[in-house]
């Protein structure tokens, strides 16, 4: 891939093909241009390679347990039986980039050396753009696997790879030599792993000065050091220097790669699957931990058993203990031994419920007995059997703390939950009060016509709950206000100005009663808001259909009809208009939008003059024009329209045939 | 919401006319030094380079960790005093 020979209208059209638009080309911006191609490409072929990861894994696994000690046919045969998928898809990508490969193996070399070229830039690149933790370990171990094949195809070297690396020129050496050695022994499988730990080598090897190689701008470094990291379990094996050809070391490092043949993906996925055993062994460890405390645990108890028995069949004989002993051991066992039978006593009741309480109670009360038959016995005894009953005391005390908290615990929920019931009980019965007070006081409005239609929530809550609970109700209060507002649809939120002073009020909205809706409501024509000039509408008009916005508010509007009566409106205000042939209320929209279909877009034109910035039922009206298509999209029953509407009330008959 | 340093407000509180490339933010004086032997020697140069870029913040700092070797954070600060110069300027 000689980059050297793109010309800089080639590079923006390979960059343009990529989906990425480059700005020009110039002397300065070329090695940009370059490294994001390379970067595009990688990420091109990243995307092929995973769609067809699943059909290489299999070809992959069954030429594993050939790799490790077969010859390079084998594996080229391999190799070529898992890449064949995406050759074709390859080829297409390098077509620019082909002017000089040499190689016989022409599809896989590009492949290889596209790999390689990008690997290479995108080691440079990805510091700069992207997730660089990310991709430079994956961009790398593609660079690996990619040097890997590369090498082993090309008998003559890589020559080719010299022209893609014009800013790693050390690297070029390296690679050359790298890929000859591996040539050498054309064992695909460990040659990747010879590779990598080539490159650890290397990374100590330019510390040290060893390469000559001129230091690299920081970004090849950072890959390096990434590198260095993720190539940990070669590293250790690897000896020496980059000359190691004999096949041991290789079969040797691909039994420690694994077993496996490491393909770019195998790679990808060993490191994965390092990552999850870390992963899961961490798990393990955490896991293990716990079965220990527990395994500790029930063996304490069980050695304690065992010495109860022991002490019970050893108590006869020494019955005749040391009263001195006792007497002076005698605060402190007693203390203990209260204490003790306190703890039992506790956990027994505790754990009253359950079976296992029965059964550790007693077996607190046996070791309590052993315990006070141990005081009992000899000197030397007595000691450490009050630093065993001492422990032993802790021991229970804590058993019986963590009983007492989970019953604690589980009380506290129980009471919490019958708490939380008792609440929300005491809300609706809230909420239904409010309902009814609204209800009760709407209908005096009806009659009384001087009452305001709606109420302030503060008088409704001081009118309901008396004054000595309004502190106690408070919380009850406010939750049935916002169920309110939530869910009930009858009543609405407003805020008014009441004497002067804002208050949120309630307003009942009275479901409708029919006719009544059409007459009391006033959807009127209250007069035009500007005059209609060459500013806020089109000078000549359109379409034959508009799209009317503002006409009404679709959470109050209230009844069955209301739509029809948005009809008759139009109708009216429209009513030297001969032209009109469909009116469709949108009933959901918000921004009340009414859809109107003329005959032509002289009607239309008419209708626009007549509506846009009209006052109606106190809301200002706009008007757009709407393409035909798309209203007979949204309305195909309007495409046969074609008999003018004409109000209800002003002309007796109004047809409309659709 | 992260701040900005001194010189990038003073930066992009004006037209930047002749100023030198050390005063782009990000840019001291041995990346200043490193982008004037590259012949990019006043500030309206970077800019330049910057809007041929299209713009592109990545882009531009690949660009400047190639041409100077700056750090990311130096790259970044300078992509960002640029964009937002042109911002308000351009």
């Amino acid at each position: 891939m000689a980059s050297a020979q793109l010309t800089d209208e080639e590079l923006f059209s390979e960059l343009k093909r990529l989906g990425f638009i480059a700005g020009p080309v110039t002397e300065h911006t070329r090695p940009v241009y370059l490294k994001k191609l390379k970067k595009l490409r990688e990420e091109h072929l990243e995307q092929q390679r995973g769609s067809l990861r699943q059909s290489k894994t299999q070809t992959k696994t069954r030429s594993a347990a050939l790799n490790n000690n077969s010859t390079s046919p084998s594996g080229a045969n391999s190799r070529p039986a898992g890449s064949r998928p995406a050759r074709p898809g390859r080829k297409s990508a390098v077509l620019g980039f082909s002017s000089d490969e040499s190689d016989a193996e022409a599809p896989q070399k590009r492949k290889g050396l596209n790999h390689g070229a990008k690997a290479n830039k995108g080691s440079g690149l990805s510091p700069g753009g992207g997730n660089p933790t990310f991709a430079s370990p994956r961009s790398v171990s593609l660079s690996w696997a990619n040097r890997a094949k590369t090498s082993a195809t090309e008998e003559d070297g890589a020559n080719d790879e010299s022209g893609e690396e014009d800013d790693c020129d050390g690297d070029q050496g390296q690679v050359k030599s790298r890929s000859l050695n591996g040539s050498r022994t054309s064992h695909l499988g460990a040659i990747k792993p010879k590779q990598i730990g080539d490159y650890s080598d290397s990374d100590e090897e330019e510390g040290a000065g060893g390469n000559g190689r001129p230091s690299p701008p920081q970004d090849p470094g950072q890959p390096r050091r990434v590198l260095n990291r993720a190539s940990y379990t070669f590293k250790e094996v690897r000896p020496s220097g980059p000359d190691m050809v004999s096949l041991g070391t290789y079969s040797n490092h691909s039994r420690s790669v694994g077993q496996r043949r490491p393909g770019p993906d195998e790679e990808l996925l060993q490191q994965f699957r390092r990552e999850g055993e870390t992963a899961s062994s961490g798990r393990f460890s955490a896991h293990y931990l716990s079965m220990c405390l527990l395994t500790a645990a029930c063996l304490f108890f069980l050695t304690l058993g065992f010495m109860y028995l022991r002490m019970r069949g050893a108590s006869e004989s020494d019955t005749a203990g040391e009263d001195g002993a006792r007497t002076g051991l005698g605060r402190g066992s007693d203390g203990a031994r209260t204490g003790l039978g306190r703890g039992s006593d506790g956990a027994r009741t505790g754990l009253g419920r359950g079976s296992d309480g029965a059964r550790t109670g007693q077996t607190f009360s046996s070791v309590a007995l052993c315990v006070k038959r141990l005081i009992c016995c000899s000197n030397l005894i007595t000691f450490t059997s009050l630093c065993v009953c001492l422990f032993v005391f802790l021991c229970v005390c804590v058993g019986a703390a963590v009983v007492g908290g989970a019953w604690g615990v589980v009380c506290y929920v129980k009471f919490h939950w019958r708490r939380e019931e008792e609440e929300t009980r005491r809300m609706y019965d809230m909420v239904e009060r409010i309902i009814d007070v609204l209800r009760s006081h709407s209908e005096a409005c009806q009659e009384n016509q001087e009452l305001q239609p709606f109420l302030p929530i503060p008088h409704v809550r001081d009118s309901l709950v008396q004054p000595q609970d309004r502190k106690k109700m408070k919380k009850v209060w406010d939750r049935a206000v916002k169920f309110l507002s939530a869910n009930e649809s009858r009543i609405r939120t407003e805020t008014q100005l009441i004497g002067g002073a804002d208050f949120l009020v309630w307003r009942w909205i009275q479901p409708s009663l029919g006719d009544k809706n059409t007459l009391s409501c006033s959807k009127v024509w209250q007069g035009k808001a500007f005059p209609l000039d060459r500013r806020n509408s089109p000078p000549n008009s359109l379409t034959p259909c508009l799209k009317i916005r503002n006409m009404f508010d679709p959470v109050m509007e209230v009844g069955e009809n209301w739509d029809l009566a948005i009809h008759e409106a139009i109708l009216e205000k429209c009513s030297d208009n001969n032209g009109i042939v469909h009116i469709a209320v949108d009933k959901n929209s918000r921004e009340g939008c009414v859809y109107v279909k003329c005959l032509s877009a002289e009607h239309s034109g008419k209708a626009f003059k007549a509506l846009h910035g009209s006052w109606f039922d106190g809301k200002l009206v706009t008007v757009k024009y709407l393409r035909l298509d798309r209203y007979h999209q949204r309305f195909p029953q309007a495409q046969n329209c074609t008999t003018p509407l004409h109000s209800a009330r002003l002309h007796s008959a109004s047809t409309c045939s659709s | 919401m992260s701040s900005t340093s001194q010189k990038h407000r003073n930066f992009v509180a004006e037209p930047m006319a002749d100023k030198p490339v050390t005063a782009l933010a990000g840019v001291g004086d041995v990346l200043g030094g490193r982008l004037e032997e590259k012949g990019f020697d006043k500030a309206y140069v970077v800019l330049g380079q910057f809007l041929v870029l299209k713009k592109d913040e990545e882009l531009f700092l690949d660009w400047m960790k190639e041409a100077c070797g700056a750090n990311s954070k130096q790259a970044k600060d300078c992509a960002n005093c640029l964009k937002e110069w042109c911002d308000s300027f351009l």
